[in-house]
């Protein structure tokens, strides 16, 4: 039995595994994507093309995502990180896996799953992460991670444009994530906000030319005169004023 | 006011209702309206919180001044500088948590440009909790080392140098963590926050983590950057980078050359996020 999964990490504070320090420290500097897939899943063949290459081979996939999903758990950040940057490079196809991860109650693994899920930007991941971005979420990583990823949110995505015929369903989604943007913008942890503004500094940046610009820059503007934090306030002035604002995006 | 004393339940209360119940009959309700004020950084309950602070109590049946400690930290939140005799008077109390919680508000309010001028006065009171030598450190009264070196650090206590100096060599490791941020903070040399910064790679966690938030308390700029790639949880780096931040960012509005470093600092931040 392997003995990493017996440590259980708790709400922030996953356990050092001193052990399996040099195993990180390997991870560290395999940067390449192939040889972290064959670290993470020893099972599979690796491809020297990578994660995007083996999409290909259809057969391996489903194995390929069970095993990276299961490495989101891992105690090893190194390890864990790698699996979710190969489960983003493998986009769309691993959504199904990841919205499991979420569900289930592993702790780490739900921070990993969520950002990777953020990353994809899937507009079917939306309620998703419109449910973690909630207070009832307890976890603020999660809760982070999600509304970062509310500011992403791929919708010229092909699927979508499938399902979403109306271009005034797009508009009433992104109407809502504005709103649920603007509530948590009065959340009392500075994390939280600070997370709200980089994701409407997001928002604000497609939507330069339409209605949503200014109700953004409302929200923004208030913020800013009301804000405790200095870093949450700086932030916020950093895409409250428009030149400033081009430096945080460039 | 760190999370770690907020009571579970939380009341809102006014501020008004607030200072009338520290004058309450209830203990708890005197307790609570304590931290309360300390949350809302309510200034206009400098007094009665000083007066909370300063009134004879009975220590309770679980030992300590549970009142007097909240009414300490609130005075912390409020950073007033006219907090610091009462502070300094507490600082010889025998409730160790008192004493913590004294040094502690000494420090937020010697954080404050407003207040570090006032918060030197308690040099003197800080540097007398220190031994002499490291052979007396186990037959004396046990101090909050670690709040009292940073807050020496925070102080700029030139004169502390020799009694801090010490602790560079203590067993445990955040006290020695806190003696390297409390040389950088005497003597500006850089060498002891580049020890911090090597800490960023020590094999335990425990030890990066504890690095990670003093190069943070310290403001110490040339650490950003490994802190925000340090192999470390999230939620660690991002509240050491706001620390980090929260050192300078006053100082921008009269030196721009800090504005570029800064919006860096809080771009890794996003990444973190």
């Amino acid at each position: 039995m392997d003995i990493t999964n017996v440590v259980v990490p708790t709400l922030e504070h996953p356990e050092a595994i001193a052990n399996l320090e040099p195993i990180a420290e390997h991870l560290g500097q395999v940067s390449n994507l192939t040889r972290a897939v064959e670290v993470i899943a020893p099972q599979a063949k690796p491809h020297p093309n990578g994660a995007a290459e083996l999409a290909n081979h259809s057969d391996q996939v489903p194995l390929q995502i069970q095993h990276l999903t299961e490495s989101l758990g891992d105690p090893d950040f190194a390890i864990a990180n790698q699996a979710m940057l190969a489960l983003i490079e493998l986009g769309e196809q691993a959504v199904p896996a990841l919205e499991t991860a979420i569900d289930n109650y592993e702790n780490s693994a739900r921070v990993y799953a969520i950002k990777a899920l953020a990353s994809i930007g899937n507009p079917q991941s939306l309620e998703l992460l419109i449910n973690c971005a909630q207070p009832k979420e307890l976890m603020l990583p999660v809760r982070r991670a999600a509304i970062v990823g509310l500011g992403k949110i791929n919708w010229q995505h092909g699927n979508h444009s499938m399902t979403m015929t109306n271009g005034e369903t797009i508009a009433t989604q992104q109407a809502q994530i504005i709103d649920l943007l603007g509530s948590l913008l009065a959340d009392p942890n500075w994390s939280i906000r600070y997370a709200v503004v980089v994701a409407l500094a997001q928002v604000a940046q497609d939507h330069s030319q339409t209605q949503f610009s200014s109700k953004i820059q409302t929200m923004l503007a208030a913020l800013y005169s009301q804000e405790p934090e200095p870093v949450v306030k700086t932030r916020a002035g950093m895409v409250y004023q428009p030149h400033a604002a081009m430096m945080a995006t460039a | 006011m760190s999370d770690e004393h907020a009571p579970s339940i939380q009341i809102a209360l006014t501020v008004e209702q607030a200072i009338a119940n520290l004058s309450a009959d209830d203990y708890s309700q005197r307790y609570y309206a304590a931290w309360w004020l300390g949350k809302l950084r309510a200034q206009e309950a400098l007094e009665p919180l000083l007066l909370a602070l300063q009134t004879e109590e009975t220590s309770t049946e679980l030992g300590g001044y549970p009142l007097k400690r909240n009414a300490a930290r609130a005075l912390g939140e409020l950073k007033a500088p006219s907090a610091i005799p009462a502070l300094t008077a507490a600082l010889g109390s025998d409730d160790f948590y008192l004493r913590e919680a004294a040094v502690l508000a000494i420090e937020a309010i010697a954080s404050n440009p407003q207040g570090l001028r006032a918060a030197q006065a308690c040099i003197p009171a800080l540097s007398k909790l220190l031994p002499a030598d490291l052979a007396t450190l186990n037959n004396v009264k046990q101090q909050p080392y670690e709040a009292i070196l940073k807050a020496l650090g925070r102080l700029k206590a030139k004169s502390a140098e020799d009694s801090v100096r010490l602790f560079l060599g203590h067993r445990a490791d955040r006290i020695r963590f806190a003696a390297y941020s409390a040389m950088y903070g005497i003597t500006e040399d850089d060498d002891y926050a580049e020890q911090l910064i090597s800490q960023l790679n020590n094999p335990d966690l425990n030890m990066r983590r504890t690095a990670l938030a003093n190069l943070g308390q310290l403001g110490y700029l040339a650490a950003a950057e490994a802190i925000a790639n340090c192999e470390v949880e999230n939620s660690f780096k991002l509240a050491a980078l706001k620390d980090l931040l929260n050192a300078h960012l006053p100082n921008v509005d009269y030196d721009l050359s800090l504005s570029e470093p800064l919006q860096q600092i809080m771009l890794w931040m996003d990444d973190l996020l």
